[in-house]
Parts: C-alpha cells; structure tokens; sequence
C-alpha cells in the first residue's frame, strides 16, 4: 500500500516535470514567433514566382513528351523492321514478352494476396 | 475573395488568385519553418521552394483541410526529402552556429533565449517536427502521422520520447547552473 503510493507520488512528479517541459517548449516556440520577423514580399514576388513556375511545368512537360513520342517511335520502328526483315526473331519476341508478362502479373497478385 | 474561392480560381489557374493565397499564407509558413529548422534564411528559401510545389499540385487538394495545413504538409515532407537527399544532417558545430545566430537575434531584442529551444534544437527532425506540431499548432497525432505518413502510434511515441529529452537536457541544464553557483557562492 504504501509502496503503491510512493509510486504514485513518483508518478506524479514525473507528469509535473513533463508538463514543466512542454511549457518550456511552448514558451520557447512563442518567442520565436514573436520576436523573429518576417518580411512577406509584394503580390508581383508571388504572381512572378507562380508564372515561373508554370513556365517551368510547361518546359518539362514538352520535354517529357519528346522523350516519349522519340522512344515510341524508336520501339515501333525497331518492331516494324524485325516484323519484314526478320519475322522469326519478331515472333520470338513476341512470346517472351507475352511470357513475361503473365509471369510478373502473376507475381504480383501472389505477392498482393500473400500481403493481405 | 474567400480562401476558398481563391482556391477554386488557383486550380482553374489563375495566377493572381495563386499570389493571394500565397501571401495570405507566407509569413504563417516561413514562421513554421523558423521553428523546425531554427533558421530564418533556409525557412524563407523552403517556403519558395514549398510555393512551387503547391503550383504543381494544386490539383491535388481536396479542400478537406485547411490550405495552411496543407502548406505544412507539403513544407514538412520537403525539408525531410532535402536532409536525407543530401545528407546533410548539420554536425553539431554547424547547428551550434545557428542556435548562436538566432540567440543574437532574440537577445538583440531584448528577449530571453529559451534552454528548451536548444534541446528541441538537438533533437532528430522526425522527433522536433510532431513536437512542434502537436505541442504548438495543437494538431492530433492522427494528423501529424497523415502529414509525415507515419502511423499515430509512432507520433506519439517520438512526442512523447522527445519531451523527455528536452527534460532531462532541462534537468541538466539545471543542475549545471545550480553548480555553478554553488561554487560561485562558496567562493
């Protein structure tokens, strides 16, 4: 019983030194808020800042999708090529691919349900 | 115009629409980040970099809370992104430098440079951040973890861990001081 209550003091002394600190913290915070200040530029800053940035989205955008249509390209090309100069390695192709296809799906899906 | 109509107008992208909310909102988030990184010159270089990010995923925003929060989340994710990119976990020496400058500051207007802000100062980002969150900006611990995509379990445990440092570095901190001026009234 009265071990019970020493511990309970205990307890108690720890929570006050907690609360103590996050006092501390609150304090300290507060201080930081108050006292540093903050020079908010002028409505131009931020309208520039927004149509740089669009700028921006807009150029790797266009960049992404060259990379895209040229790689496309490359890939049907390469595809088409094989198809009327060298059919056999075309449809080898073709099955590995197919192959390799349902072996990742499959994979996958086990993964997926063995996760759930 | 309302917050929320501006962020109707910035999703049909408008621009002007965009600058409003962001100024509205800057001295709120360069403040935040004030307190995670404890210094001014890289919170104001975040808040832009945060600012582009917000025009790239405007689309994103479901409204479900507040633009501010928002800002946070997006400001939170990136600081973290950057320190574990480059790795540059301040050495000690370098965060010291820091506290020094923003004491001079707090000093130079006359006001008391707090022990818990260089313990909170020690502490990990991912322990100081949900302390400042939870503690300052009063957000659940079911928030904190949406906006770091930790569980709530997890914030709870850093909140709870870091304030326990931040006392006994306070308790430390005491002692020391109480030494001091033992030996000094002894003399």
């Amino acid at each position: 019983m009265v071990n019970r209550k020493v511990l309970q003091l205990e307890q108690d002394h720890q929570d006050e030194q907690l609360l103590a600190a996050v006092k501390e913290i609150e304090d300290g915070l507060e201080t930081l808020e108050e006292n540093v200040p903050v020079y908010t530029p002028d409505l131009q800053f931020f309208e520039n800042l927004v149509a740089e940035q669009k700028q921006a989205m807009k150029r790797k955008l266009i960049g992404e999708l060259a990379i895209f249509t040229v790689a496309a390209l490359l890939i049907v090309t390469s595809v088409l090529f094989m198809l009327y100069q060298v059919p056999s390695v075309f449809f080898i192709l073709q099955g590995v691919v197919t192959v390799f296809i349902m072996a990742y799906s499959t994979v996958s899906f086990v993964k997926q349900v063995n996760g759930t | 115009m309302e917050e929320k109509d501006l962020i109707v107008s910035a999703k049909r992208g408008d621009q002007l629409a965009f600058a409003m909310l962001f100024k509205n909102n800057y001295p709120f988030l360069v403040k935040y980040l004030i307190k995670i990184t404890m210094n001014p010159d890289a919170a104001e270089e975040l808040a832009q970099e945060t600012m582009a990010i917000c025009v790239e995923k405007i689309g994103l925003f479901n409204g479900k809370s507040k633009f501010s929060s928002w800002l946070i989340t997006i400001a939170t994710n990136l600081y973290i992104d950057q320190k574990r990119k480059s790795k540059r976990e301040k050495s000690w020496k370098a965060q010291e430098e820091v506290f020094r400058r923003m004491k001079w500051h707090l000093e130079s207007r006359n006001e008391e440079w707090n022990d818990a802000l260089s313990a909170l100062g020690k502490l990990k980002d991912e322990i100081r951040i949900p302390i400042v969150l939870k503690h300052y900006y009063g957000y659940s611990y079911e928030e904190i973890g949406k906006m770091m995509n930790i569980s709530s379990g997890t914030v709870k445990s850093r909140v709870h861990n870091g304030i326990m440092s931040v006392r006994e570095e306070l308790k430390l901190h005491g002692e020391q001081e109480g030494a001091a001026a033992g030996t000094r009234s002894s003399r």
